[in-house]
């Protein structure tokens, strides 16, 4: 079995308990294997009476040719239902790159135990493999022919995941907020109406980022400081930059690295995405320090350098000033972000969770289909894999829909800002990747949901028809005549009397 | 006929208004906590009063005798020109002051020199046809000059003693010397003077007081307007002229009054009244009791009995004992301020217009009318300053008081707003953190 999530994997694993459960509490328990042995008898009798009408006199019953081969049917749906519940084989839920889940940190939280493989049927071992595997290629070819940045059945939404996280980034450095609160208010004002020749590039980037124009300028201004002499604004950017620097790089930890492995020598690399980092830090300080609820910005009641930044930003992203405008949006600076993560991870799992449960379903309702199959419908079989398999198609189709996003998302507007991120710290450019990626996202998440239950829905709407028997089994007419007999014989007696 | 139903019913009515007269409101109960707070709002800043209610250089003060002897010498008729005019005759002949009337006196000063130490020559000078018209004539310049000369205080008797004379001279012709003599020359000062309460009091009387005479003539001699007239007399003081003997009384305060202190005074009566009686009262009444039956209208009216009608209800008082302990203070201070004020101002203008009453006294001397109009002026503007300045002292502190506090408090909002904001921020980048880097992807994993 496939998984390209832990969400997935963790129904599965549940289905696979439930399913071992189940085929224990029906060996288990007398009164199950009473009601198949019942459900074979019935159906073995009413065979051998269908199969013996033909020597009982057509004015007795209504003779029905049943072949002698309709016992063997029988038997060997007798013999079917009981291999559903042979448990002699068995399977392991895997990601699409072999490794197993039972390691996943995050299934040993959410589960108390977890095995590495579970023993099944050899029906439902063939079933469900066939489905898995043909549904894994069809995953893996989708993959490997739209992929745009990465894989997205061995890192999921890897790419996108990864802006989410790096726009999160929140700065909780007391020194290092009044630092950047020091260099806005000091230098800002003093510098920025000396810049009005540097018309084509974002005068509040080179603050941050490499600017000879802006560096020059900040050379120039002398601050005053106690234990400094000779300390200029260009001596506070250095400071504030590299203490920023060294405050993401503790923060990344060892992401950057997965980063670069993750999606290669891609878009997104270690060093753009701490500069991302480093920008939604920064948008997030100012926002945080001059919007107040309700989109009502404190910079317009204290007109501050900080305060007009934070409008400008705001302004920038046209959804959330609308929505702040409509008081639509009750998150405001700090939150924006935080919010857009954790709703982000929300959608993130809705369609995983979604699809794992309908798996989950199928794998434990497996064992009580020996009812079924006993009673000669074995054609739920048919059914039941239609239906796992439907499920199963949705990870190449959303694999599909994924990359088609993906590829929307890195559009010329978006690289020219990631090209900004490489080249330094970028307020505009870090908030316009993190919007433009939180919106497409949103709208790939809902698309995930709505595609798969739909296909899911479409098959089983216009296969299960073809699935039903021709004709259903009725009782042989030699009954209904004998009966119909002794109710005339009845009535003459009675009226003779 | 009532049925039992009936009864029943009654009976459950009744004993659920009695149940909701005696339970004391749960607003009530709930307020105990906020009454032990005691941070003030910005407002309450407005609330403060920088009264002191005691001002120990006034305070300390004892009775103030303000009478004054007069002494022998300065009378025209007795001069005494070794100790007086001999020392000062340079000075008070000055021309600066008097004129060329100076030089005539200086040519007299042998001549009066002669009559001091000889009789019997002055006798030949005074009886002499040359000399004693210009003798009369100096004379009566030389008295008119020492009478201004002289303190005015003594100006009564000297007034008392020239109506004497003139009527003297009009008697017996002309002999100003024998006039005066006849009036008392030796005891000038033995003399009764007339009544300034008017002559339907009696035509002379040993002595008159300023106010007092003149609140008889008025007709405010009454038990109503004793309280006024002590106040008044405390306040500007009671000139008193008797038998040589010129004086200033207080009245029953034996002390003077400012209006400064009279207000102080009145606050703390009713800082004492209010939050020290009424205010005690409610407290230790505790919740749960009516205010009707802890404080009487007695009580309230205590608190002005100068007054009309009430100045503090009992919803004032109410409002008072749900404020905060610090809150409750200061409000309650600054009400006895207001209170003290009011009744400061009703009799302060009460002193006021008696005194434009009294100041109509036909029967006083001009200058005794100049000094109740000097009175009531000096009130008006010690009354005016007082006022203006208690009013310096209250508002611009408490202004600037309440601005900084109200500022200080939106800062302080603010800052507590975004530590918690961060704080709650750092919680929820924690809580993303901890559901992106959950390794549902197996990729992006949180190692630690």
């Amino acid at each position: 079995m496939f998984s390209n999530t832990a969400f997935e994997a963790m129904y599965q694993y549940l289905g696979l308990e439930l399913h071992a459960k189940s085929i224990e509490i029906i060996t288990s328990h007398k009164v199950f294997g009473a009601v198949a042995l019942l459900i074979f008898g019935v159906m073995f009798f009413v065979t051998a009476m269908q199969f013996f009408s033909r020597y009982v006199p057509g004015v007795l019953v209504h003779r029905k040719m049943v072949p002698l081969s309709k016992f063997f049917k029988v038997v060997a749906c007798l013999f079917l239902g009981i291999a559903l519940l042979e448990a002699r084989t068995t399977t392991q839920v895997k990601r699409f790159n072999g490794e197993s889940w039972d390691k996943n940190p995050y299934i040993h939280g959410q589960l108390r135990s977890v095995e590495p493989k579970y023993r099944v049927s050899l029906v439902f071992d063939l079933l469900s493999r066939t489905a898995e595997e043909f549904a894994a290629l069809l995953a893996r070819a989708v993959d490997e022919l739209v992929g745009s940045t990465h894989s997205q059945l061995d890192a999921p939404n890897f790419f996108f995941k990864a802006i989410m996280y790096g726009a999160a980034a929140t700065l909780d450095d007391a020194n290092l907020k009044k630092s950047i609160q020091f260099y806005t208010e000091e230098c800002f004002d003093r510098v920025l109406p000396l810049v009005k020749e540097a018309k084509s590039q974002n005068k509040l980037d080179g603050f941050f980022a490499d600017s000879d124009l802006i560096d020059h300028r900040l050379s120039e201004l002398v601050v005053q400081v106690p234990d400094r002499e000779n300390y200029t604004c260009l001596d506070v950017k250095k400071d504030v930059t590299e203490e920023l620097r060294s405050y993401a790089m503790a923060r990344q930890k060892d992401f950057g690295t997965s980063i670069n492995t993750t999606l290669g020598k891609g878009t997104l690399h270690s060093e753009n995405y701490k500069n991302l980092q480093i920008s939604s830090m920064l948008v997030d300080h100012y926002l945080n320090e001059h919007e107040g609820w309700m989109g009502i910005q404190k910079g317009s009641e204290m007109p501050t350098t900080g305060g007009r930044i934070a409008q400008y930003l705001n302004r920038l992203i046209s959804v959330d000033g609308i929505l702040s405008v409509f008081g639509m949006k009750s998150e405001q600076g700090i939150w924006v972000s935080a919010s857009r993560a954790k709703e982000f991870s929300e959608n993130l799992a809705r369609a995983p969770h979604v699809a794992g449960f309908i798996k989950m379903c199928c794998i434990a309702v497996f064992p009580w289909l020996i009812f079924f199959v006993v009673a000669g419908h074995y054609r739920v079989l048919y059914a039941w894999f239609i239906l796992y398999f439907s499920v199963l198609l949705w990870t190449p189709i959303w694999t599909l829909l994924y990359h088609i996003m993906v590829g929307i998302a890195l559009s010329a507007e978006t690289m020219k800002a990631l090209g900004a991120l490489s080249d330094g710290i970028s307020l505009y450019s870090a908030e316009l990747v993190t919007s433009r990626m939180y919106h497409l996202f949103e709208v790939y998440s809902w698309l995930q949901l709505v595609v798969g239950t739909l296909f899911t829905g479409s098959v089983v709407y216009f296969l299960t028809p073809l699935l039903r028997d021709g004709r259903s089994d009725t009782t042989p007419e030699f009954i209904n005549n004998a009966a119909g007999a002794v109710s005339a014989g009845s009535q003459v007696a009675g009226a003779v009397l | 006929m009532i049925r039992i139903s009936e009864m029943v019913w009654l009976g459950i009515i009744l004993s659920l208004v009695a149940y909701l007269s005696l339970t004391p409101p749960a607003a009530r109960a709930d307020m105990t906590a906020y009454q032990q707070s005691t941070r003030l709002s910005p407002s309450d800043y407005l609330l403060q009063s920088q009264e002191s209610m005691r001002d120990p250089v006034f305070d300390s003060a004892r009775t103030i005798d303000l009478s004054a002897t007069i002494g022998v010498g300065s009378d025209c008729g007795r001069i005494d020109f070794k100790n007086t005019l001999r020392s000062t005759l340079s000075n008070v002949l000055d021309t600066k002051y008097f004129g060329d009337m100076g030089k005539d006196i200086l040519a007299a000063s042998p001549m009066l020199l002669t009559c001091y130490f000889s009789p019997t020559w002055c006798a030949i000078l005074k009886h002499s046809q040359i000399s004693a018209h210009w003798l009369s004539q100096m004379r009566l310049d030389q008295c008119s000059l020492v009478d201004k000369y002289v303190d005015n205080r003594v100006e009564d008797f000297y007034q008392e003693r020239q109506s004497c004379v003139r009527k003297s001279i009009e008697r017996n012709g002309g002999d100003m010397e024998s006039a005066m003599q006849g009036c008392n020359g030796n005891s000038l000062w033995q003399s009764d003077l007339s009544n300034w309460a008017g002559s339907k009091n009696g035509e002379k009387v040993p002595s008159n007081r300023l106010i007092e005479s003149s609140a008889k003539w008025a007709g405010m001699d009454g038990p109503e307007s004793r309280s006024s007239l002590d106040l008044l007399k405390a306040l500007v003081g009671d000139t008193a002229v008797s038998r040589g003997m010129v004086s200033v009384e207080y009245g029953p305060h034996r002390a003077a009054l400012t209006p400064r202190t009279f207000l102080q005074s009145i606050e703390r009566t009713t800082f004492d009244k209010l939050c020290g009686g009424i205010l005690k009262k409610v407290n230790d009444a505790g919740d749960g009791v009516s205010l009707d039956h802890v404080i009487s209208d007695s009580d309230l009216k205590d608190i002005s009995p100068n007054t009309d009608h009430l100045l503090v209800d009992r919803q004032t008082i109410r409002a008072l004992s749900y404020m905060g302990s610090r809150q409750r203070a200061q409000a309650c201070q600054k009400l006895s301020d207001a209170v003290a004020m009011t009744v400061f101002s009703t009799d302060i203008n009460r002193s006021l217009d008696i005194l434009t009453t009294l100041e109509q006294n036909p029967n006083l001397p001009d200058n005794r009318k100049h000094e109740i109009e000097l009175k009531r002026k000096a009130l008006r503007e010690q009354v005016e300053t007082t006022v203006t300045l208690q009013h310096q002292r209250n508002q611009p502190l408490d202004t600037v008081l309440s601005q900084i506090n109200s500022q200080g408090q939106a800062l302080e909002s603010e800052s507590v707003g975004q530590s918690l904001l961060q704080d709650a921020a750092v919680h929820g980048g924690q809580a993303v953190e901890q559901d992106l880097m959950n390794c549902s992807d197996g990729v992006m994993c949180n190692k630690e």
